[in-house]
């Protein structure tokens, strides 16, 4: 142990780490952490509760986004640098701070200041409840930064955690409804169920390895797996797999991942649209961003460490070395990831068919986009062991994939909530005619759903595409091929099969005769709500025409992947 | 780098009739009866903007003196954005090189003398038309529609002009197309307009056919498919400076033939000439107005601006340029002949477009500098003229109540005295009279054709010149081709349309043409003195409508009257439209531009066209000026021929015959097999999926204990599949 | 330090009380004791998350674990509170109670059999008289009887 004289190094130490490096680079995170407790003080002081809690969660997440957009505009692969020496270890590291990070961050800071506002336009939360809304929101989504810059299975834990358990509120927030009711506990208790489970993989892993910060595992995976001849592991092997799936429990849960699934259509039909759009952008945006994290922290060593030899040639070497190493954990996560995507894709658009409820099909379309999306990590996995260009190209892929999902799905929710508000009904049927009273919210609703379907020219084309191609890109390349095949097989399929479920929707607005009994125009495109829904299918339509100045985004934040 | 000046404007050009357009779509039932304000204030913003861009690459090209030769050619290019750059490098910056991706498609814009001016006619022409049609359409129900589709309309015609990809030519090809389509079925209700309609659609998609296999050719033969050159590119651009300058760049033979065969069929299609023709007179089904802009002044104007685009590639392949002329020269003559005994007045002055169309491609296809030039020349001046006498006609049909049937009107000098003034100006011009526009164009195409029938006169008056250059270079192309032709058949198809390009062809064409002059007199005046001369005669569906129109609509006819009048003269005498196309790159290209000859006024030519107009408007006087237009006409004297030409040389027939009951029948044989076969098919298979779907449904039971089971099974059941996979 | 045997040991307690947990979540219908369950998941955790920092002789396990216990009375907060508005609700505390939210087109699942009702009377253990029995209002004896 060390003497008490070194006491005061440490602390100076520790007081240079987190205020001079980690600090600078934690500034979106601070600003909502100071807007979270301005919040409170909303509810405390009298004086205060005149402010609407909306304009001050919205300034707060003004504040984050333009420090998330500097962040990321900071980093030195912004023109052409190295991005992967941005890579910087926070918080003596707990956090890490690269370009997935910073694009993450920036991904949720937006999707907060588009959320916001269509909140405060949609009506729920009322007035009454707004501080308490706005807090479990902006809660929620710090844990979800924290989750996407995640390197240690502490920060892991609390940051599901601090993103879960506002969930579950936020799940219940229609206090009145006896669905919303069902909903909050359903969820709460499966959640706890699952972050137990997911705890206990922790352990396993934590314990056998010797550590909880993901590179050191890396480095003392890489050091069993060579210590031991192949074909021998035995139990440890055994556990190590054990403990794997369980972390992936976790995970899928917050991913609504097939077998996991299960939660999320009963939770978005009886929670608030709102609540809805919230857990299925947001919420997922974040765990595939965990996913990405703990997937390549544990399936490839990084190259830079803190504290490493200072020759870096030296270190990369190591760190090659290692990845070799490390072949049979990627094998196992791409199966894992690989398999879960399948099933995820084609049980939600599967389910999809054949349901009355529109939030509840959107819930299935959430599963089913998952699914897409952990094809896309699959890809990114499986090639990171022999082609890491081709591997950042996948993760770029999925990063272009979630930021094109924040309009679509954001936007399809708040139709949902603004027809709600207009036909007291969240029935397919009851969208019937819609046509001929609102044309113009029926157009955005083709522009939503067809991106969602992944048809040219919309936004989300391009996104399946680069997924597609990045799975293409596998097969040819890395030495998962047959699973990587069936993966493109069930994606193209499904692709096919989404059709029919998001067009019934558009046959309804439009073939179908109007009801005697609609008042008048239910929601015109010059109003608030319209121009809410307008901001979020413009960008659908914009991203499918311009869309190369965003994959270049996501190409900086695909090259964390070293 | 190009100055960012004229780059900002050119994007303006079309961007402010888009935003009209949009504005007009989100706004059109709020603003009711004003509806036509963003139209009409989007193609003004662009009309003025379009001016400025003349004005600019006038300065540019360099006025010198009137004989003197450009010093270079002019464009500017603007990268709007790289769309659909696939691969590889980061696609943030517009530049990135086209073809190393090889999957890249740059939405480029382009500023060339050729453009600057058609972007003028077609802005211009716009605006006047949509001014005019406040009035014309003031109480109809698709007010707000009729101007959206303009103002959409001005937005892809100038796309097309200015853009600098064949790609983008062919979707905005499509673009104007589908416009027009939408405009001639304007009143959708009324059957015969859907049915013009339809008729204009699907004769058009023959034509598009044809544009789309060209740009595939192109694409195969070239690498690329843009017009200029790519920074960081090996690929020259088909039509940039760089390859025009290399004599060997643009390709000849069987392939470069079939291109432009290719892109001639296109041409036809949008330009109605024969044998695709047909659809033009049924489009007149559309308001007036839209037929002014699109089916006389502009759009139809596409095909020519393609191949004078094209002419690099066309002057290489003898043979295409001797079809051009040979399609042009006989429609012209056709038309005409139809146009004669015509009793609707638009119809006269849709078959009366056809023909000067048809002008304009016996001119293009002499492939001298000259030719080219005095297409657009006539382009010009035609765009002016016949939507002065288009408008003027709407005027007569708005004030008739409807009624467009001559023998149903007469002597309406007398009701609408400044439509009737205006459209004898109109009329002049097309007819060929000096001073009038038409006559100076016209007199350009007639001394292009007769320069390549009678070389030797024309090489005694320039004796220094090279001289009908298409006919001397034959020989060379065969011999060159010759040498790598395997294939018999292709090679003899080249071979037997270059040995078209012979002064007896081109003697033949310059005749017809002289003839059709003398036609296009008569039908004109046939029709000025049938509907403004004799005794006073209203329909009685006039009603109250019987008397001049209102301002908004006469105004416009009264300013398309100047240019009808001064337009030839102005720009003859000073030669500058031909010295300012010149300095287009196209025209640029070395086979072009050593074809050129002085400005020469023929006396003996314009005598001759003259003397053509004369006969037919003296003709039409004996005939009609005076008289009643219900009584019997000048058709009795025709004999066996009046039927022919009454129907049209039996073109739809034929058409009806050939193409569409064979079609009709298979595709009701396609019918009953799709509804039988294929749609049992299909049933059966969308039911897997439902089928599936409420398997899968069954398990969302509500119970939560339910759930957390089968999210343990599913653990299980994938720690099962794993340890399967790793033993195997 | 900590010996393998213990670590073995106390990694067995951990995983039964985490077995423990899992079953009862999966078996249990009262939201209470699902809870109760899920803690007790977690306490699992925390016994062997505690056994491997022993082992390693590294702290992070342990302040884990400290982490983890605050998250579950968190978690425990919130949970309960949607559980007692359940039963302000209703009045009952079974999770099956609650399965408005499925697939519209299944059928609500019912018991088929409940349970025996185990309502009988309590048999209290009968003492042998030791001495003299104590003279006594028998009223009050009987009210002492369900003590």
């Amino acid at each position: 142990m060390n003497s008490v004289s070194d006491l005061g190094s440490i602390v100076s130490r520790s007081l240079h780490d987190t205020l001079a490096l980690s600090l600078p680079l934690f500034r979106p995170e601070l600003c909502l952490a100071v807007t979270v407790v301005l919040l409170l003080l909303c509810r405390m002081l009298p004086v205060l509760k005149m402010l609407d809690s909306a304009w001050v969660a919205l300034g707060g997440a003004a504040f984050a986004l333009f420090y998330a957009w500097s962040d990321l505009r900071g980093l030195p692969g912004w023109l052409g640098g190295d991005a992967l020496a941005s890579r910087q270890e926070i918080f003596t590291g707990l956090l890490v701070f690269d370009s997935l990070t910073a694009y993450i961050r920036l991904l949720l800071m937006a999707f907060l200041v588009l959320y916001i506002p269509f909140t405060k336009v949609s009506g729920i939360p009322d007035r009454e409840d707004g501080a308490d809304f706005y807090t479990l929101v902006l809660g929620a989504t710090l844990g979800m930064c924290l989750m996407a810059s995640a390197n240690h299975l502490l920060m892991v834990f609390m940051a599901v955690e601090m993103a879960s358990v506002p969930s579950y509120a936020l799940a219940g927030l229609l206090k009145g409804r006896r669905a919303s009711s069902e909903a909050a506990i359903k969820y709460a208790v499966y959640g706890a169920g699952a972050s137990g489970i997911m705890l206990y993989g922790m352990s396993l892993l934590a314990g056998l390895l010797g550590s909880c910060h993901l590179p050191t595992m890396a480095r003392q995976l890489a050091g069993l797996a060579g210590a031991i001849p192949a074909g021998n592991l035995g139990g440890v092997e055994m556990v190590l797999v054990l403990g794997g799936l369980m972390l992936a429990v976790g995970l899928a849960f917050k991913l609504s991942a097939v077998p996991f699934h299960f939660w999320c259509p009963d939770v978005f039909e009886g929670a608030a649209a709102e609540v809805g759009g919230f857990l299925s952008v947001a919420s997922k945006t974040a765990a595939v961003a965990l996913l990405l994290r703990i997937a390549f922290g544990l399936g490839m060593p990084v190259a830079v460490l803190p504290g490493a030899d200072s020759s870096s040639a030296l270190a990369g070497q190591a760190a090659a070395l290692q990845g070799a190493l490390l072949g049979d954990a990627r094998h196992f996560m791409v199966a894992t990831i690989g398999l879960m995507a399948a099933l995820t894709c084609t049980l939600g658009n599967l389910a999809a068919y054949g349901q009355n409820n529109m939030k509840r099909l959107l819930a299935y379309s959430t599963i089913a986009h998952a699914g897409y999306l952990l094809m896309g990590v699959a890809a990114a996995v499986a090639l990171s062991g022999s082609h890491p260009a081709s591997a950042r190209t996948a993760v770029s892929a999925v990063a272009f994939y979630l930021a094109t999902y924040l309009f679509m799905n954001l936007g399809a929710f708040a139709i949902v909530a603004f027809l709600r508000n207009a036909l007291r009904s969240e029935e397919i049927a009851s969208y019937a005619g819609l046509i001929r009273t609102s044309p113009g919210i029926v157009v955005a609703t083709g522009v939503v759903l067809v991106s969602l379907i992944g048809l040219p020219p919309l936004a989300g084309f391009w996104s399946k595409f680069l997924i597609f191609s990045a799975l293409v890109e596998a097969i040819s390349l890395s030495a998962e091929r047959p699973l990587m095949l069936v993966l493109l097989v069930v994606g193209g399929l499904n692709t096919v099969f989404s059709l029919y479920y998001y067009l019934r929707v558009l046959k309804v607005m439009t073939f179908d005769p109007l009801p005697a009994d609609r008042p008048g125009e239910a929601l015109s495109l010059v109003s608030f709500p319209g121009a809410i829904v307008t901001a979020l299918a413009v960008p659908v339509v914009m991203l499918g025409i311009f869309w190369s100045g965003l994959y270049a985004c996501a190409q900086l934040a695909g090259a964390f992947a070293s | 780098m190009q100055p960012l000046f004229p780059a900002t404007l050119l994007v303006l050009v079309p961007l402010l009739p888009l935003v009209g357009a949009i504005c007009t779509v989100l706004l059109g039932r709020r603003l009711g009866p004003r509806a036509h304000l963003p139209a009409v204030a989007g193609i003004a913003g662009a009309a003025a903007v379009a001016l400025i861009l003349l004005l600019t690459t006038y300065a540019e090209v360099g006025h010198g003196g009137a004989h003197s030769e450009p010093v270079r050619p002019v464009e500017m290019i603007t990268t709007l954005w790289q769309w659909a750059s696939v691969e590889g490098t980061p696609a943030g910056e517009g530049l990135t090189s086209g073809a190393q991706q090889g999957f890249s498609i740059p939405v480029t814009l382009r500023l060339d003398p050729l453009t600057a001016t058609l972007l003028v006619i077609i802005t211009g022409v716009g605006l006047l038309v949509a001014i005019y049609s406040i009035g014309y359409l003031h109480d109809d129900p698709g007010y707000p529609r009729f101007f959206a589709l303009v103002s959409m309309f001005v937005f892809s015609m100038s796309m097309l002009v200015a853009a600098s990809n064949f790609l983008l030519v062919y979707v905005f090809w499509e673009a104007v197309g589908a416009c027009s389509y939408l405009l001639i079925g304007f009143w959708y209700s009324k059957p015969e307009a859907a049915r013009a309609a339809k008729k204009a659609f699907l004769v058009n998609r023959v034509g598009d056919f044809g544009l789309a296999i060209a740009t595939f050719l192109l694409w195969m033969t070239y690498g690329t498919l843009n017009f200029h050159d790519t920074p960081n590119s090996a690929i020259e651009g088909i039509l940039s400076q760089t390859r025009l300058a290399d004599p060997g760049g643009i390709v000849g033979g069987v392939i470069g033939t079939a291109i432009c065969l290719l892109l001639l069929l296109a041409a036809c299609g949008k330009s109605a000439q024969m044998p695709l023709h047909v659809w033009l007179p049924d489009a007149m089904e559309g308001p007036t107005p839209a037929s002014a802009l699109i089916h006389a002044a502009t759009m139809v104007t596409a095909g020519i601006y393609l191949i004078t685009r094209c002419a690099p590639l066309f002057v290489a392949c003898p043979g295409a340029l001797a079809m051009v002329s040979i399609v042009g020269a006989t429609t012209a003559l056709v038309a005409a002949l139809i146009a004669t005994v015509q009793n609707d007045l638009k119809r006269v002055l849709a078959y009366s477009t056809i023909s000067q169309l048809g002008y304009m491609f016996a001119s293009l296809g002499t492939g001298t500098m000259l030719g080219f030039t005095a297409a657009i020349f006539h382009l010009v001046t035609h765009a002016f003229f016949k939507a002065l006498l288009f408008l003027g006609a709407g005027s007569v049909m708005h004030a008739m109540g409807g009624v467009i049937d001559m023998r149903r009107f007469g002597g309406l000098r007398k009701v609408m005295p400044i439509t009737a003034a205006t459209f004898l100006i109109g009329s002049l011009a097309l007819s060929g009279v000096p001073p009038f526009a038409g006559f100076f164009s016209k007199d350009e195409i007639l001394a292009t054709l007769h320069a390549k029938a009678y070389p030797s006169a024309h090489a005694q008056e320039h004796g220094d010149l090279p001289v009908a250059a298409g006919a001397d270079r034959s020989p060379l192309h065969l011999a060159a081709y010759s040498s790598d032709a395997h294939a018999a058949t292709p090679a003899g198809a080249a071979v037997g349309l270059d040995s078209l390009n012979t002064p007896a062809v081109w003697q033949t064409l310059f005749w017809m043409s002289l003839v059709t002059a003398g036609l296009t007199a008569f039908y004109t005046f046939r029709a000025v003195f049938m509907t403004f001369t004799g005794p006073v005669r209203v329909p009685p569906e006039a009603g109250h409508h019987a008397h001049e129109s209102p301002p908004v609509m006469t105004w416009p006819l009264i300013i398309l009257a100047v240019p009808s009048v001064l337009a030839g003269w102005l720009l003859f005498s000073t030669d500058a439209l031909a010295h300012f196309l010149s300095a287009t790159p196209s025209l640029w290209a070395e086979s072009v531009r050593h074809t050129a000859t002085p400005l020469e006024f023929h006396w003996d030519l314009a005598i001759q066209g003259t003397l053509a107009a004369a006969i037919g408007i003296a003709v039409a006087a004996i005939g009609h000026l005076g008289r009643r237009s219900d009584l019997p006409q000048m058709e009795r004297y025709l004999g066996p021929l009046e039927p022919l030409f009454a129907n049209k040389f039996y073109f739809d027939q034929i058409y009806q015959a050939l193409i569409v009951k064979p079609l009709e029948g298979l595709a009701l044989l396609a019918a009953l097999f799709d509804r039988s076969v294929i749609d049992g098919l299909v049933d059966g298979v969308a039911r897997i999926p439902v089928a599936l779907g409420s398997l899968v449904r069954n398990m969302q039971s509500g119970l939560l204990q339910r759930y957390a089971l089968a999210g343990v099974m599913g653990v299980l059941a994938i720690v099962y599949a794993l340890a399967w996979q790793l033993r195997g | 330090m900590m010996s393998l045997p213990m670590l073995h040991n106390a990694l067995l307690v951990g995983a039964m009380l985490f077995s423990l947990g899992l079953v009862g979540i999966l078996t249990r219908r009262n939201l209470i004791v699902m809870f109760l369950c899920a803690e007790l998941m977690l306490q699992g955790v925390s016994v062997s998350l505690v056994a491997w920092s022993r082992y390693h002789g590294d702290w992070g396990g342990q302040v884990l674990v400290i982490f983890v216990l605050t998250v579950a009375a968190c978690e425990a907060a919130v949970a309960l509170v949607f559980v007692l508005q359940a039963f302000a609700r209703t009045g009952r505390l079974d999770a099956a109670a609650w399965q408005t939210l499925r697939e519209a087109t299944l059928p609500r699942v019912m018991d088929s059999k409940l349970p025996a009702d185990d309502t009988l009377a309590p048999s209290w253990p009968t003492l042998s008289p030791a001495g003299v029995l104590p003279p006594g209002d028998p009223q009050e004896s009987l009210q002492r009887e369900h003590v």
